[in-house]
């Protein structure tokens, strides 16, 4: 008769959990399984496998990020809060005039400035909702920053990246600061590109009129309705043509939808969105036309296959661990 | 009650109250969606936004039956506000699950608690349990895998359902000392 050791009888359980047990071991697991206490261990392990393999699809989620979503979106309520209080405080200095100098003095000194960051990762889009109640979304990695302070004299925000701007109607001048330029409105709807490592910045404009500006607050342009300016970082030449702003907008329904757009262009696009990095051959395939939709939440290989059936081009998709896939396309 | 407790402290605006709800129901609450959505992203995103809609309606809340019922039901209305947005006609409503009974909420707070605990495994025994469990390996396979020995993987594995039952179900202090023990 085998002496029973617990150490064994776990051994033999995991054993016949993951089917490695053979006859022997299965035989003398029966040995162990006849003690109630072995038993009653047993069947409450016996289900190990399957509970383990019900959490897999939680390593997807992130509770840190989920949280970290959450509280971004509770502080905006309460600096929402804040501001109306101050508004009502100010009508209150207003009428009473005495004192008004002292609680201004006051306000400021108590007062820090401190900067929140809103961060997308590559290959993903966000929006958020600013406390004048202009929404921005944002589109792969890209970063906004503002200041507490947003709302109160000035509306400025910082911009690295792409962000579709729905700016709330206001006395006070929103600015979104990129590189070396500002783009200022009152309240319209915008789409500005302006990755660090671009040597250029593009504003598109949907509605309302907006002024970009350098950096000392001298006039580069003025944009109308439909009309896209491009902007060299380095000698801030700038350059104006109308365009279909839907291309540039149809992003924050998480579709791309493009009339007749080159595809140099729409890879641009691409590469950002899926993360990837697009290589185009040949001239003769960046000046290919195109006309259709795409959804981000299909997968880009769909994309490929859509652009092979329909465009005279050959793709080919590399994965490269570590860093972005590289997709190539040529002239079939 | 301890629950109870928990959701006054949320009506009266205590943030960390909202922490601990998240906490306890983040994991159990994406299980759930993952049963009618793919998309982990918005899993995440509409388990989040359940959360803020509990913040911003608290003070109007009245819990009927329990909080835990409450949050499904929110969590219920969002995936099929999410399904009817995607104009998804291969979606049935009636596919998407009903609101669980207690039974089954313990059930995904227990596949929560076990997911933690994975993540608590030294990463070389956690490798080893994923593979053998999530890639349906077998001990061999694992072995050469990992360049290790299939001895190495069979005691790797009898630790971590040790370590993952003595999480379930730390009570069993005895237990824990024989876990020790090897």
């Amino acid at each position: 008769m085998i002496e029973h050791n617990k150490d064994r009888f776990w051994e033999l359980a995991t054993l016949k959990i993951h089917n490695e047990a053979n006859a022997d071991e299965l035989s003398e697991l029966s040995s162990y399984l006849s003690d109630e206490k072995y038993a009653k261990i047993y069947t409450e392990i016996a289900h190990l496998r399957e509970d383990v393999k019900a959490t897999q699809k939680l390593s997807l989620v992130s509770q840190q990020n989920s949280w970290t979503h959450i509280t971004t979106h509770l502080q905006n309520k309460t600096i929402q809060l804040f501001r109306k209080v101050s508004g009502y405080a100010a009508v209150f200095v207003v009428a009473l005039l005495l004192g008004g100098l002292a609680v201004q003095m006051w306000s400021q000194k108590s007062y820090e400035e401190r900067f929140a960051e809103v961060k997308v990762p590559l290959g993903q889009m966000s929006e958020v909702t600013l406390c004048d109640g202009t929404h921005v979304w944002l589109n792969s990695g890209t970063t906004l920053k503002y200041s507490n302070a947003f709302g109160r004299n000035s509306r400025n925000v910082t911009l690295d990246g792409e962000a579709f701007f729905d700016v709330e109607k206001s006395d006070v001048p929103f600015r979104v600061k990129l590189k070396h330029s500002f783009v200022e409105v009152l309240g319209t709807q915008f789409n500005v590109i302006s990755y660090k490592h671009d040597s250029n910045s593009e504003i598109t404009l949907v509605e309302g009129s907006v002024n970009v500006n350098n950096l000392n607050g001298n006039n580069i342009a003025h944009l109308e309705p439909s009309q896209q300016l491009t902007i060299d970082d380095e000698s801030l030449k700038a350059k104006l043509r109308t365009v279909d702003t839907g291309f540039y907008v149809s992003w924050t329904e998480g579709k791309i939808v493009f009339h007749d757009e080159k595809l140099s262009e729409i890879c641009e696009r691409l590469e950002r969105w899926y993360n990837v990095d697009i290589t185009l051959e040949d001239k003769e395939v960046e000046e290919l036309n195109f006309s259709g939709t795409i959804l981000k939440d299909k997968p880009f290989s769909q994309i490929i296959t859509a652009f092979e059936l329909l465009l005279p081009v050959e793709i080919e998709f590399r994965h490269v661990s570590g860093a972005k896939d590289k997709v190539t396309i040529s002239k079939k | 009650m301890d629950r109870l407790k928990l959701w006054k402290d949320i009506q009266s605006g205590d943030v960390n109250a909202l922490h601990d709800l998240h906490k306890r129901y983040f994991h159990p609450m994406c299980l759930f969606a993952f049963k009618s959505i793919n998309d982990h992203q918005q899993v995440e995103h509409i388990v989040s936004d359940c959360f803020l809609k509990i913040w911003k309606n608290r003070k109007r809340i009245e819990i009927k039956s329990s909080l835990e019922s409450y949050l499904y039901q929110i969590l219920r209305n969002a995936i099929i506000d999410y399904h009817r947005a995607k104009h998804d006609n291969t979606i049935s409503f009636d596919q998407i699950p009903d609101i669980p009974d207690e039974a089954e909420v313990n059930n995904e707070q227990r596949y929560a608690k076990l997911y933690t605990a994975i993540s608590r495994l030294p990463e070389k025994r956690r490798q080893i349990l994923e593979l053998a469990i999530f890639e349906s390996c077998t001990y061999q396979e694992i072995a050469e895998k990992l360049g290790i020995t299939k001895n190495t993987v069979k005691t790797q594995m009898v630790r971590a359902y040790g370590f993952l039952k003595e999480s379930l179900d730390p009570v069993d202090f005895f237990f824990f000392c024989f876990l020790k023990k090897i």
